[in-house]
């Protein structure tokens, strides 16, 4: 079964550039650059620059035309240093840091989110390739893939095509916000680097394929049928959820990146940007009426710091900032699994984001 | 399409306070019922009693100070059932009544209601009778002897939750399901069980329906009980250190009831001196303040 559907290429795409290389009218091809460090992912013209959907920043809207991309010209051999170059050419989201181990994380938010999974098992050759790339620019001698124990299928792929890089299976549960925990975990004092399997992707298409980041895989959940979806960056929310056979019913909320520390979106004409990797459609977003806290203190076995989230919850409630901090506020990794298990249905994780919000204010 | 705007997460577990109150209660309901059973309607009465007052006084507070009724969350009800399960059978009937507006009115409201008390609100109604009233707050009458099956159905038993310390095994389901915290039971019991030991007590004597009552359902309650994970270790620790010497040198009912409160009022400062990685920070911070 084919893991990954693509997306047929959309009318329209919107991409949020920093510091625009193309002006309105201007004709652009697949993969060509448009700013610092962003590429158009369609063919087309530039019709509009604004500052939409998302207020911060200025946004090219290209119309697509007939498909037409720019040859991609792979660079042989790269040194650590041209291997940086190419990957900040490309686009690529990633900071590299000179380390002895580079992990990969595997893991995904289950069920709502499947694009670890689904990338392994069609790529896995594509992944390994891209950690290696990233061992050999950042000088690492050990590579590691953390991938959930409740996946063995993967396990069996990734291991029956590499000897030299260690398959690591975690415990299958709900880590996605906690990479630093897992460096500890593995690296065990000495130094690392996490990334993705998405990026670790991205790295092998640009140095071994030339390709910069114009495409990734985005799971679509809650749409009439949840599958893992090879996106144009740039691409609306609402034709990717098209391209899975549209809404099932009056959404009310739509999030983007998992559904335990996602963003809901004011509208489905956000566009897909790097870093996308879930798309979650609800039709109930009622979260139940909140209630006083009862000291019930599952918030505190469950956080994943060992900080008291509801001393932390109440004191910025309270706009008691300093207790807060002396509570070490800016542990919180805002996991959100404290608000998850909450029975007074607390927002701990809002109240968290704002006194941290609160706190940089001040300083 | 209108789209809400939350923050994270987006999604929740399928638990409430309702649902802790409620299964709480109906953990309970089996030794209200075994207890119905060996001393008769007088039993029931007190139960119908205690819960009904409970929440018609909740009722009227919350009417009275134009704030949200909660009865139906289950709070009311469980502080009154827990309440009742403390007499002794043939209590005046009118002592429930004053026992449970004192757990109330000032056990939970003065406080400020669900998740702001600070002594638990049935203890503090037992508290109270026992200092008013205390030859009615024990057992006058001889017990009814008969063939007794130890733990399961005792006819000597002298007060409600005596009638039968194994019909509270539903204990076992609100640990299963995290609705009541493990660490205190078990700190309790094993210091119980080393002190009984050490002292070379009969544990069966301590063994009783209301000391099981104390463990699981009293000495948990969330509100008045410490949010660190050490600190409810120490919280089950004292609780069983007290019994010990409150039942050596008085009876151990009163042991059950005034080591619980003792070690409420000792919950903050054991949430302060235990928090966990601790470091100098949270020392200096106390000192300023």
């Amino acid at each position: 079964m084919k893991q990954i559907a693509v997306m047929k290429v959309p009318e329209r795409v919107v991409i949020p550039v920093t510091e625009p290389l193309v002006a309105i009218g201007d004709t652009v091809n697949v993969g060509q650059k448009i700013g610092e460090s962003e590429h158009s992912s369609v063919s087309g013209e530039v019709v509009e620059i604004s500052k939409l959907p998302n207020k911060n920043a200025l946004s090219l809207v290209i119309k697509t035309s007939e498909d037409v991309s720019i040859e991609f010209q792979p660079k042989e051999n790269p040194s650590p240093e041209a291997i940086k170059q190419i990957l900040k050419e490309a686009g690529i989201p990633i900071e590299l840091i000179p380390s002895e181990i580079v992990i990969l994380n595997g893991t995904d938010e289950k069920p709502y989110v499947t694009a670890n999974h689904a990338l392994m098992l069609e790529y896995p050759d594509e992944i390994l390739g891209g950690l290696k790339i990233l061992m050999k620019a950042t000088g690492a001698s050990r590579g590691v893939i953390v991938i959930c124990d409740s996946d063995p299928d993967v396990i069996k792929v990734m291991k029956a095509s590499t000897k030299d890089i260690e398959i690591i299976p975690s415990k299958t549960t709900y880590v996605q916000c906690t990479e630093d925990l897992m460096k500890n975990a593995i690296a065990k004092g000495s130094k690392a680097m996490v990334s993705n399997i998405g990026i670790a992707k991205a790295v092998y298409d640009a140095v071994s394929l030339g390709k910069p980041l114009i495409e990734t895989v985005v799971t679509v959940t809650g749409a009439k049928e949840s599958q893992n979806v090879l996106a144009r960056i740039g691409a609306s929310l609402r034709s990717l959820i098209e391209t899975c056979g549209g809404y099932s019913g009056e959404p009310t909320k739509i999030v983007i990146n998992g559904p335990m520390s996602g963003t809901a979106q004011y509208t489905d004409e956000v566009p897909v940007t790097k870093g996308v990797y879930g798309v979650l459609v609800q039709y109930d977003g009622a979260m139940g009426e909140i209630r006083p806290c009862i000291d019930c203190a599952r918030c505190v076995d469950v956080c994943p710091k060992d900080l008291l989230p509801n001393v932390l919850a109440i004191s910025a409630d309270n706009a008691r900032f300093d207790v807060c901090v002396t509570y070490r506020l800016k542990d919180c990794v805002e996991c959100g699994s404290c608000a998850y298990v909450c029975p007074s249905k607390i927002p701990i994780v809002q109240l968290i984001k704002y006194a941290k919000a609160e706190v940089e204010k001040k300083e | 399409m209108k789209l809400i705007v939350s923050a994270p997460p987006h999604i929740k577990e399928d638990i409430s306070i309702e649902k802790i109150m409620w299964s709480t209660v109906i953990a309970l309901l089996p030794v209200t019922l075994m207890a119905v059973y060996v001393f008769g309607l007088s039993a029931l009465y007190i139960v119908l009693i205690c819960v009904l007052t409970a929440v018609l006084v909740e009722l009227i507070l919350q009417k009275m100070s134009n704030k949200r009724i909660t009865i139906k969350d289950g709070n009311a009800v469980l502080i009154g059932l827990l309440l009742a399960l403390l007499f002794p059978p043939n209590v005046p009937l009118w002592i429930p009544i004053i026992g449970v507006i004192i757990a109330m009115v000032f056990g939970k409201h003065a406080f400020g209601g669900l998740g702001h008390t600070i002594f638990n609100p049935s203890l503090v109604g037992v508290a109270f009778l026992m200092i008013s009233w205390p030859a009615l707050m024990t057992f006058a009458s001889t017990p009814r002897f008969g063939a007794s099956l130890p733990y399961i159905l005792e006819y000597g038993a002298t007060r409600l939750a005596d009638a039968s310390p194994l019909a509270m095994i539903g204990a076992l389901y609100l640990l299963y399901k995290r609705y009541i915290d493990w660490r205190i039971p078990l700190s309790f019991i094993v210091t119980l069980a080393l002190f009984a030991l050490l002292l070379r007590i009969d544990l069966s004597s301590i063994f009783t329906g209301v000391l099981i009552l104390g463990v699981f359902f009293l000495a948990t309650d969330h509100s008045t009980t410490p949010v660190t994970k050490i600190g409810r270790f120490i919280f089950g620790a004292g609780c069983g250190a007290l019994i010990i010497i409150y039942g050596q040198f008085g009876n151990y009912f009163e042991g059950i009831c005034y080591s619980i409160l003792l070690m409420n009022c000792f919950t903050a400062l054991i949430d302060l001196y235990t928090v966990p990685n601790p470091s100098r920070r949270y020392m200096s911070w106390l000192k300023k303040n």
